[in-house]
């Protein structure tokens, strides 16, 4: 190393270390305290009452305890950690009844607030309750028909993500396995289309993108583009049905005020592969306020009401324009809640489901949930 | 010497020196401070939990310290301190969230900041539009989300965690002021 380097080197030692001047206070040995190895357990459940009234008077009522969900995650360093999900439906499993699924199952790596990835079994980012669906979370003793025959909840399979934050925006972008086309119906949409990371076929995926913010203050809102090649093979059929599920989701809670929205359509680009079918959509309107302060209580109680219009055959290629309203169904919710904390909620609702080409039924339900 | 030695000369070092000197958790935390007082000086120190203060603080926050130790910034200017800055940790859905907590001298929160936030979802949390909201907070406030806080949609965990955080350290600080201040006199 000749002289002239040396001195180089020497001014420029000098010069970071004038940018990265000696700690006054050496931290050193407490940032292990703030991060340790470790693993958490979490979850939530919810019991349910459902009594069902048709036109006719005839009544129905089951007692079930819906869901049952433990949650298990491990981080081993402050970026790198597994979460997962697993989840009983109704109790007990035996012969196709009741379900035991692995909803999440994921290798996250946290870079940092504007980049992580995950891989393993995932679920997209689609509308409210998706991703977010622990019972004390949303008004209804059962989950918004919007969230299930619009966006298929709880809709998860094996995939990989990316999500950050940028600009107050949150990003997120997963490719995972798609959705099985021959399942498509003008009932019940993608529904019955979801693989659940069982062996999943993977040589048509599914790309969902979603931007949220919170930016303006009490206002969350969020929308998501989901398209993917759709192939349908039933009975000697070799479709390839081009699908694409668009949603706009927000949420505003203004002092004791609550609004809540969804509104999606589904688009089939073969409409030969659902019976005739082009499109599916629906929306709903939740409005709550909380009596808390009213009546000076300790715990948060919420009187709510929820307009849902849904049909799962929006429109047709024209051939059978009859889908179109026997598909069409509006609901009407009113029901109260109560958290005496905020992880433990008591449910009621009555509502009125009116089917376009059929006869309305009314419904009464209670329910229990939890999350920690 | 050829423009790869060059290369490996100069900008190397520079790029290890800067990557070695990532700001600590601590570093992160006076700069937070010195933000907010410029011409104080900053006298930190960590020390184990009083256990009946203690006892006292989960009790009145329904919820756990995870450290057993308090790290705390007593802030100075003139000889007096007219400021003390806590920085602690919840636990978020998974990970811990490690924020610091900046109070006046009669103990009403000043500034809040989350320093580390370490998942994808909740991270809400270090909006400061919402956490600026705790300002004026006193140690007998109620924290209640929904009611005297808002609360966050998506990050409901780690907003509670933080809330009841909060709670905790107001009440614990409360309790043993009396004995930093003459800690700080001897």
């Amino acid at each position: 190393m000749n002289k002239k380097h040396l001195l180089g080197l020497m001014i420029l030692t000098f010069a970071t270390l004038l940018v990265n001047p000696t700690k006054a206070q050496d931290f050193s040995d407490i940032e292990s305290s703030f991060f340790q190895e470790a693993s958490t357990i979490g979850g939530y459940g919810e019991m349910h009452y459902n009594q069902s009234i048709d036109s006719d008077g005839n009544s129905s009522a089951v007692l079930d305890f819906h869901r049952f969900i433990i949650f298990y995650s491990h981080a081993w360093t402050e970026n790198w950690s597994f979460k997962s999900e697993v989840e009983i439906e109704h109790n007990y499993v035996k012969n196709g009844q009741g379900e035991l699924e692995l909803e999440q199952a994921f290798v996250d790596y946290h870079h940092s607030d504007s980049f992580g990835f995950q891989v393993g079994v995932l679920l997209p980012s689609v509308g409210l309750l998706n991703e977010n669906h622990d019972p004390p979370l949303f008004f209804g003793v059962e989950r918004p028909n919007y969230s299930k025959y619009i966006i298929p909840t709880t809709w998860f399979g094996n995939g990989a993500a990316i999500y950050g934050s940028v600009r107050g925006f949150d990003y997120r972008v997963v490719l995972m396995e798609g959705l099985d086309g021959t399942k498509f119906s003008p009932s019940s949409g993608i529904r019955n289309g979801r693989q659940k990371g069982y062996k999943s076929e993977a040589t048509h995926p599914l790309l969902n993108l979603r931007l949220e913010t919170r930016q303006i203050h009490g206002l969350f809102v969020g929308g998501s583009y989901s398209t993917m090649q759709a192939a349908d093979t039933l009975n000697g059929n070799n479709i390839i049905n081009p699908t694409s599920l668009m949603e706009v989701h927000a949420q505003y809670t203004a002092g004791d005020m609550h609004v809540i929205t969804e509104f999606g359509q589904i688009n089939y680009g073969e409409p030969e592969a659902v019976s005739n079918v082009s499109s599916a959509r629906g929306y709903y309107i939740d409005l709550g306020y909380d009596l808390r302060s009213v009546l000076a209580l300790k715990g948060q109680l919420i009187p709510w009401f929820r307009y849902s219009d849904v049909n799962t055959a929006a429109s047709t290629d024209g051939s059978d324009e009859n889908l179109v309203s026997d598909h069409h169904t509006t609901e009407w919710l009113v029901g109260l809640q109560f958290k005496p904390i905020s992880e433990v909620v008591f449910k009621l609702d009555y509502g009125k489901s009116s089917p376009e080409n059929g006869s309305a039924a009314t419904s009464f339900n209670m329910g229990v949930g939890y999350m920690f | 010497m050829d423009t790869r030695q060059q290369f490996l000369m100069y900008i190397l070092p520079l790029i290890l020196v800067n990557l070695v000197s990532g700001a600590s958790l601590g570093e992160d935390a006076e700069k937070a401070i010195t933000d907010i007082f410029p011409n104080a000086s900053l006298h930190f120190e960590s020390q184990p939990l009083q256990q009946s203060a203690k006892t006292k603080a989960e009790q009145a926050a329904k919820q756990r310290f995870s450290l057993d130790k308090l790290f705390i910034w007593q802030v100075r200017q003139n000889n007096e301190t007219i400021a003390y800055a806590l920085m602690d940790n919840v636990v978020g859905k998974v990970q811990p969230i490690t924020y610091l907590v900046v109070y006046t001298n009669d103990l009403d929160i000043r500034h809040v900041q989350v320093l580390r936030y370490r998942e994808q979802i909740g991270g809400a949390v270090q909006n400061q539009q919402w956490l600026k909201q705790f300002r004026g907070t006193s140690p007998e406030s109620s924290f209640e989300r929904g009611k005297d806080v808002d609360g966050i949609t998506g990050a409901t965990i780690s907003v509670d965690a933080l809330i009841s955080g909060l709670k905790r350290m107001s009440v614990y600080l409360s309790l043993i002021k009396g004995d930093l201040t003459n800690h700080e006199r001897k």
